[in-house]
């Protein structure tokens, strides 16, 4: 079973967000903050990381730079999931290394549908 | 007309002027200074006169002083005539020799005669053609006591006026010549310093120019030491503060439009769930799926109404209609709308106020919104087994105000943050944020932040889940617009105190 780390300050859409997943057959883990997302990173080893920008502390954007700067980790698929509709923030985040782009607020079958082949892309390039 | 137009014009104006000034002044000067001068001659040539004739006199040889006269005539063109007469009032010696040895009759000649000393005549010469007015000089010669003769010089005026205003001419010329010089020279560096004038002056503008077209990063470059140089620099200070305004007007929208969209965005996935779920997943989780929609929304409209609340408070339109209030009973209301939650969290939530408490006058539901926002604020930094208090107390100092204190044992505010608190927009993330940069001890950062994880669960579920972010900016402005005063006092990781008074008694509201 595929491990998915997914990080939000938002306690309802982490809930909501959960539930989908693990409707969808993944394990699901939480984290509530940029810095505590890092720590289950290292410490739980994901598959793949659902990752908000805007949060207190460590925003989505260092969260994503510090693990594409780290030779394990650098491969981790991660998808931003965020309010942010703009297209620099959509390049930004793509260029910071982000797999997918996916604007809140989303749509339960297109966020699974968008998981799976994110983590089918990873895994066919491994 | 052009500033440097203006200035070359003036400074042009005002050099003609002085030197035109200079200019009279000097030749009136210069006039009367010749006018002396030649009078003083005149006395000299007579004087040296009269001691040649003193000496012909003694000697005996007339012929030395009849050549003297000669002299004199021809070296001075001034002289009309020149002669020495005898104690029988014969010309002993004279400019004309034709008049030699005759007797002086004419007026002037006798009053020159009986003269005892230096004597200054002018008449009408009738005798020569054309009409010559004379200047006579005259001086009585003595030998021992006894008077022996007389000095003349006869001197023409229209002479004497052609030599002085030749000599006067001359000057003029020469005072012309310079006096041009000057006033070049004068316009030449009236219109360089124009132009090193208004040159910055031009910069000045442009940059205005550029910061009005709202290009704040303009940055004008007058690097001098006067009113030119502080202008420019009062100029940058004002983009660099325009620029700051700007910043926090699009961090405020920004901040806003986040804190908008959020929850709606929230709202909206929720109900896009319950939508592709159909009635099978509705059954589920449809009914807890409503309430957190309905959460949402009430943050939704909290959220607004502090919004248009601070708006009202910036635009100085929020008013207060106090009133005495009896404020055990209003806390007491207050904090049973928290109490569900707080025991929820088992949080100690304690209202210790005296029963004696005298009344305060205030607006009852302005002093209920600051005390919803900071009982709700306690309960959500302070984690589980920890303690929210309301106490009161009359102060000794100033009996016309109560001090409340609103107390928790949670999280606790930086030090340096104690007086941003109170700021619009400043979150209890921030404070998160703040102490996750500060590059503070990790120990303490450690013992702060597993403080704030455990509150954190806390506070998405006490109402308003998230801080708006202006609630301690409503506080201080109801207290404030109470004539009250409103603080914190914080240690890290220990608890928060805010304490702030409102007024006792009736009309002592500042307005």
């Amino acid at each position: 079973m595929k491990k998915i780390l997914v990080v939000d300050d938002e306690k309802d859409l982490l809930d909501l967000v959960k539930r989908i997943l693990t409707r969808g057959g993944f394990e699901v883990i939480t984290a509530s903050d940029g810095e505590e997302g890092l720590a289950k990173v290292y410490s739980e080893a994901p598959n793949l990381m659902i990752l908000d920008i805007n949060m207190p502390g460590m925003n989505g954007w260092e969260v994503c730079g510090k693990i594409r700067g780290d030779p394990l980790y650098k491969h981790l698929p991660i998808i931003m999931l965020t309010v942010r509709k703009k297209k620099e923030d959509q390049l930004k985040g793509l260029d910071l290394g982000g797999d997918e782009y996916i604007t809140k607020p989303f749509y339960p079958k297109e966020l699974l549908a968008r998981v799976k082949t994110v983590l089918q892309r990873s895994s066919g390039k491994m | 007309m052009r500033l440097k137009t203006k200035f070359s014009l003036f400074a042009g104006l005002l050099v003609t002027i002085v030197l035109a000034a200079t200019f009279i002044l000097f030749m009136t000067f210069e006039k009367q200074h010749l006018i002396k001068q030649t009078r003083e001659n005149q006395i000299a040539l007579v004087k040296s006169l009269a001691s040649v004739g003193r000496e012909a006199l003694l000697r005996n040889y007339d012929l030395f002083l009849i050549d003297y006269i000669k002299t004199i005539k021809e070296g001075n063109r001034t002289v009309s005539y020149a002669l020495f007469i005898d104690d029988e009032n014969r010309i002993l010696a004279h400019s004309n020799p034709q008049m030699l040895r005759q007797i002086v009759k004419d007026p002037i000649g006798i009053k020159a005669q009986v003269s005892q000393d230096l004597l200054i005549q002018a008449y009408q010469a009738v005798s020569e053609e054309p009409h010559q007015e004379i200047i006579d000089v005259a001086l009585p010669v003595f030998l021992g006591k006894e008077r022996k003769g007389t000095a003349r010089i006869g001197f023409s005026k229209t002479v004497l006026e052609e030599v002085i205003r030749e000599a006067l001419d001359k000057t003029q010329r020469r005072i012309l010549v310079v006096a041009l010089g000057v006033l070049i020279f004068g316009l030449l560096g009236a219109f360089i310093l124009a132009a090193t004038m208004t040159r910055p002056i031009k910069v000045l503008v442009r940059g205005a120019d550029l910061i009005g077209q709202g290009k704040l990063d303009t940055k004008i470059k007058v690097e001098r030491r006067d009113e030119l140089g502080w202008l420019a620099g009062e100029f940058n200070n004002m983009a660099e503060r325009l620029k700051e305004l700007d910043q926090m007007k699009k961090d405020f929208l920004s901040g806003v439009t986040h804190d908008l969209r959020s929850p709606l965005a929230a709202i909206e996935s929720y109900v896009n769930e319950m939508l592709e779920g159909g009635i099978e997943q509705f059954a589920k989780t449809g009914i807890q799926d409503l309430t957190t929609i309905k959460n949402k929304a009430i943050h939704l409209s909290h959220f607004i109404d502090e919004l248009l609340d601070s708006a009202r408070i910036e635009a100085g339109k929020m008013e207060i209609e106090p009133e005495l209030i009896d404020l055990p009973s209003l806390v007491t209301e207050v904090a049973a709308n928290f109490m569900p939650k707080a025991e929820e969290e088992k949080i100690d939530l304690r209202i210790e106020l005296p029963i004696d408490l005298p009344k305060v006058f205030a607006d009852g539901d302005r002093i209920r919104q600051v005390f919803a926002n900071l009982i709700s604020n306690g309960i959500k930094f302070t984690p589980s087994g920890g303690t929210v208090s309301v106490t009161a107390e009359e102060m000794m100092e100033n009996p016309e105000f109560l001090l409340i204190k609103v107390s928790d044992t949670g999280v606790g505010i930086p030090p340096e943050d104690l007086d941003s608190i109170f700021d619009k927009f400043h979150q209890g993330k921030d404070v998160f944020e703040y102490i996750y940069r500060s590059g503070r001890a990790p120990e303490e950062i450690r013992k702060v932040l597993e403080k704030f994880r455990q509150v954190k669960q806390v506070r998405e579920k006490v109402i308003g889940t998230k801080g708006t972010g202006f609630g301690l900016f409503i506080v201080k402005s109801i207290v404030e617009l109470h004539g009250g005063k409103v603080w914190a006092e914080s240690k890290l990781g220990e608890g928060t105190t805010f304490v702030f008074t409102l007024p006792v008694k009736i009309g002592k509201i500042k307005k």
